[in-house]
């Protein structure tokens, strides 16, 4: 009985001691093929030195410094230090044949905790194999290399010829960036703009245009791209078109205005048309974007 | 009578026919007096024959070599500074890496190449660096084992200075042989046993350069007689391991890709010598 009780009380206490035993156990296993720091940088010393500069070196964020420095995005390094090294020898090298995803995701590790990457596996740029490596340097501060709007254009090159143009966003001139309407690390949008509805990325800085109007121009509601172009024209005020040209697209020649505005009847052809002057259409439907004037239907000025 | 006799033969096996053959293996450069051992042209086994190493170790093939004279030992910091004089191999963990008869390191690959071309000027002979099939088959001198002592890691210590249990000590988390050579970096050359072909070192101390640019594919690619890969690559291959390497990086077939212009605190190199 007295030997029964002995095991009945011990047992408990046993199991605690193994399950701590146990647990001990698989935690070192679980850490085990890491070597540390500073074997690293005895080798790579230059790519240590621009680490402990970054922001990913700092103790007091949840990041690489925290857990196990080099390693924590490179993989254990026991075995790349046995075998003496070498260029993808039993490590994890960002600048490597390693696909996009494997280099995203070892980034992700961290960085989907933040509400930015939600959707990054739904974004293009996930979709289209760009790494997060590919527009940030992780050694150095991980910023951008170059920064906006250059590490964009590098693939983006017809948006950099579009900005070139005479009327363009200020993006060039630093008043605007990419990242103000783009989402880069990920957007169920078209082209990842922020916002599901491309209005309301406009009028975010274009507050003006929004209304509510009395009398409305229905493509203002609906797409300021019906008549702009996001990144540059060769047009004023981002037109996609001349004016009254893009007006012309929509409002029939055969009503009014009841002369189409062809080379024949432009400053040139026998019946020149007074209606190419100054802003043409909007010499007289200034109000293009809606009116609130009483019976301002054609919303003249 | 007899005992005589015998004892003559007996003084004539052990000491004169080492001599005999030592005179014509051997080859001293009157610059650095570095010493070279004559290696017989052969054909042999190259790559991972047992079946331990790397994709980048395989096919095993047949490679065919002409005769050549290897370094006995690793080049040496006091022969590197006949060439640059202001060399510093510099320090590991408070262990001075410069004295005069430990192995040059920190020297890169041009570094390297160059030495051997400074030095076939001055004496007249054409030194190079090993090609990868010659630095392994003077390595194995006929082994087709991991190392040129056979396959038990735990032998290394007599032969090889590696990561062992004394630099355990010091750095836990490194992956090391089971037995203990004494030293905690770079050993004065020639400290271990040879190989069969009387080369120091071959295995552990420092890595070698190698002649080849890298390739992990080369052994599909080269020819049989005299192969050296001199393809496309950014790399050059180091073989052999050092005293901070484990097991699996101190074996005869393992092989490095490194650029060219990097050095570090266990790389140095050994030189070849044309046969005339």
């Amino acid at each position: 009985m007295k030997r029964k009780c002995i095991f009945i009380t011990m047992m408990p206490l046993y199991l605690i001691f193994l399950s701590l035993l146990l647990t001990g156990t698989a935690a070192a296993d679980s850490h085990s093929g890491f070597i540390g720091a500073e074997t690293c940088q005895e080798c790579h010393e230059e790519q240590y030195a621009s680490y402990a500069k970054s922001i990913h070196s700092r103790k007091a964020i949840k990041g690489p410094a925290s857990q196990d420095a080099c390693e924590a995005c490179h993989g254990p390094g026991a075995m790349h230090v046995e075998k003496g090294g070498g260029r993808d020898v039993d490590i994890f090298s960002f600048d490597s044949d390693a696909s996009a995803s494997d280099k995203s995701s070892k980034c992700l590790e961290c960085h989907q905790k933040t509400h930015d990457f939600d959707v990054w596996d739904m974004g293009k740029h996930a979709r289209n194999e760009v790494s997060c490596d590919d527009c940030h340097d992780m050694h150095n501060n991980a910023s951008q290399k170059p920064s906006q709007p250059e590490v964009c254009f590098d693939c983006h090159r017809g948006v950099r010829f579009d900005v070139s143009k005479r009327s363009h966003h200020p993006i060039l001139e630093g008043k605007v960036s990419c990242s103000s309407c783009h989402s880069p690390h990920g957007s169920i949008s078209r082209s990842m703009v922020k916002t599901d509805d491309p209005q309301e990325l406009c009028y975010s800085c274009h507050a003006d245009k929004r209304g509510p109007y009395i009398y409305e121009h229905p493509p203002v509601e609906e797409n300021c791209m019906a008549c702009h172009l996001p990144h540059g024209s060769r047009h004023a005020k981002l037109m996609a078109q001349k004016v009254p040209n893009i007006c012309q697209d929509c409002h029939h020649w055969s009503r009014h205005p009841a002369t189409p505005y062809d080379g024949e009847s432009g400053f040139t052809g026998s019946g020149s048309s007074n209606r190419f002057f100054g802003r043409s259409c909007l010499n007289c439907h200034g109000a293009i974007h809606g009116g609130n004037t009483f019976e301002n239907h054609a919303l003249t000025r | 009578m007899t005992s005589r006799i015998m004892g003559t033969l007996i003084v004539f096996i052990f000491l004169i026919v080492p001599a005999m053959v030592s005179a014509e293996d051997l080859f001293k450069d009157p610059v650095t007096g570095m010493e070279f051992v004559y290696v017989k042209g052969a054909c042999f086994d190259m790559g991972d024959s047992v079946g331990e190493g790397d994709p980048n170790e395989r096919p095993v093939h047949e490679v065919c070599l002409s005769d050549f004279y290897v370094g006995k030992f690793e080049v040496t910091n006091a022969q590197y500074k006949n060439f640059r004089s202001m060399h510093n191999s510099g320090k590991q963990g408070g262990i001075n890496l410069d004295n005069d008869n430990l192995p040059v390191v920190n020297v890169s690959w041009e570094d390297a190449d160059n030495f051997a071309k400074w030095l076939s000027e001055k004496s007249g002979e054409t030194y190079r660096l090993p090609s990868e099939a010659e630095w392994e088959y003077a390595t194995r001198a006929g082994s087709s084992q991991s190392r040129f002592w056979g396959n038990n890691p735990d032998e290394a210590c007599k032969y090889a200075n590696v990561a062992d249990l004394t630099a355990k000590k010091e750095r836990p988390s490194w992956t090391s042989f089971h037995c203990n050579d004494g030293y905690l970096a770079a050993a004065t050359v020639g400290s271990f046993l040879p190989n069969d072909f009387g080369l120091y070192d071959t295995l552990g101390n420092v890595w070698e350069w190698s002649q080849d640019v890298y390739d992990s594919e080369a052994y599909s690619k080269l020819p049989k007689q005299d192969p050296v890969y001199a393809g496309q690559g950014e790399y050059r291959v180091m073989r052999g391991g050092g005293w901070s390497n484990g097991p699996l990086g101190i074996r005869n077939s393992h092989r490095v890709g490194l650029s060219p212009n990097f050095g570090h605190h266990s790389l140095g190199f050994r030189l070849v010598k044309t046969a005339k």
